[in-house]
């Protein structure tokens, strides 16, 4: 039998390469680089947004042409505070603020760098379905904390999944593990939890786990009022990251799309 | 903005970096040697060629954007593979490759390889995309891609008695599948 099949597994290797010799080994390798370079093409992509935003309609068509991603977080639940307007421009945003280092601009401030996203407040922000959200597990992939003019930006990155249920408040110390209760130590002098559901860092919709958070547990960046960031959490599809700040700061939320990002702002000085 | 620490962030960073044009031609003739095995190996765990061109091209832009350092390993083949299918097995990402395929296709003519392939081999691929992720895996890199049991266990990122026992486990299942399947046309 397992001769058989051994022939047979060959067999239909084989007639899938058959089809695949057939095809032209170049086609599409411009589109690969093209898409690869994206966040350099800044001025370009902002010329395009700007006229997918225009038209909507044409916006599937650009995306697709020209390989950008536009799409605004359309499958974000709503929030306490209202999404900004233009959130397309505020992804690029984001992902600028993600992939370029910091410049020193000690003079008049640049009007250059990222701007914070969503409207500050202290009070808590949550989805309506939290904590029962449901859907496919969103996988976390990255936690990123950098510091910008006027504000310190927390980034939890996922891959897949849907958008989860969250919940971001103030929570009072002590800072705990779930599932354990043992006390975990996080910097600072406030602490401002992000919780989401159903989110994992771990991969458990195959037989067997796949870790797909591989970063560390503790993440800092060059920041003035977050201290670090750290995972309390990742429980039962249940995730848990507590924000350290050095004091108690107004903060915004706000969740951007491909890839799926909750980003949360805090601010400084 | 320093961002992060780890090295997630210093892949991003590596991102945005002009590549040299030696880095280009490489990767170029990278891309030219194993998309149609990627391709093929993609369409084995999706069963639908033009998600497998996504998943193919969505393994070869990470390859790319990381080409610094994927380019210089031993085996970047085996890399773009194992990105290949996770990202074929993932559900998730599968659907967004699907969805994004579905709507290149309005405006793109069918390529000839997108014919079926043999029914015999079709059945074959198709029960393998019921197995279990990992097992399916296996399979698709060890019949598709004609690996050795080594190389399975390279591209899956697990040890080789690990690689072996998915296999073991998946010709057991497809043993069932097929041979049952077979019982029934013949009746």
């Amino acid at each position: 039998m397992t001769d058989q099949l051994e022939e047979r597994g060959r067999r239909a290797g084989a007639a899938v390469h058959e089809r695949t010799a057939r095809m032209d080994p170049d086609e599409g390798l411009d589109g690969v680089m093209r898409r690869a370079r994206r966040p350099r093409g800044a001025t370009i992509l902002m010329a395009v947004l700007a006229l997918a935003l225009a038209v909507p309609a044409a916006g599937w068509l650009l995306r697709d042409e020209v390989n950008i991603e536009l799409e605004p977080p359309v499958d974000a639940p709503p929030t306490e505070r209202a999404p900004e307007p233009d959130e397309g421009e505020q992804d690029q945003q984001e992902r600028d603020g993600t992939t370029e280092e910091p410049e020193p601009e000690p003079e008049p401030p640049a009007p250059r760098g990222p701007t914070p996203l969503g409207e500050f407040g202290t009070e808590t922000v949550a989805t309506d379905d939290f904590p029962s959200g449901g859907g496919e597990v969103a996988l976390l992939t990255a936690v990123r904390v950098g510091g910008h003019e006027g504000f310190d930006r927390v980034v939890l990155e996922f891959d897949g999944g849907d958008v989860p249920a969250y919940r971001v408040s103030y929570v009072d110390p002590p800072i705990v593990e779930d599932g354990s209760g043992h006390e975990v130590a996080v910097a600072g002098g406030a602490f401002l939890e992000l919780r989401l559901t159903p989110a994992s860092g771990v991969d458990l919709s195959g037989e067997d786990y796949e870790v797909v958070y591989e970063g560390p547990d503790r993440v800092t960046g060059a920041t003035s009022t977050v201290t670090e960031v750290v995972r309390t959490g990742d429980f039962e599809a249940n995730l848990a990251w507590v924000v350290g700040l050095e004091h108690r700061a107004p903060f915004a939320v706000t969740v951007l799309a491909e890839p799926l990002r909750l980003v949360v702002d805090v601010k400084t000085g | 903005m320093d961002a992060i620490s780890g090295t997630k962030t210093e892949r991003v960073l590596v991102r945005t970096r002009v590549q040299p044009d030696a880095d280009t031609e490489s990767f170029a003739r990278f891309y030219a040697r194993h998309r149609p095995e990627v391709t093929g190996l993609a369409y084995t765990l999706t069963g639908s060629w033009s998600a497998a061109e996504d998943v193919a091209q969505e393994a070869f832009v990470r390859a790319y954007r990381d080409w610094e350092r994927v380019g210089g390993m031993e085996r970047p083949d085996s890399w773009v593979r194992t990105v290949a299918v996770n990202i074929a097995t993932s559900r998730g990402r599968r659907l967004a490759a699907e969805a994004r395929a579905l709507t290149r296709l309005r405006h793109r003519r069918q390529a000839d390889h997108h014919d079926p392939i043999p029914e015999d081999a079709e059945a074959f691929w198709h029960a393998v995309r019921r197995l279990p992720r990992r097992q399916a895996q296996a399979v698709a890199l060890r019949y598709h891609s004609d690996l050795s049991v080594t190389d399975v266990a390279a591209a899956m990122g697990c040890a080789e008695g690990t690689a072996k026992a998915h296999l073991h486990a998946a010709r057991h299942s497809l043993a069932a599948a097929l041979g049952t399947r077979e019982e029934d046309e013949q009746r």
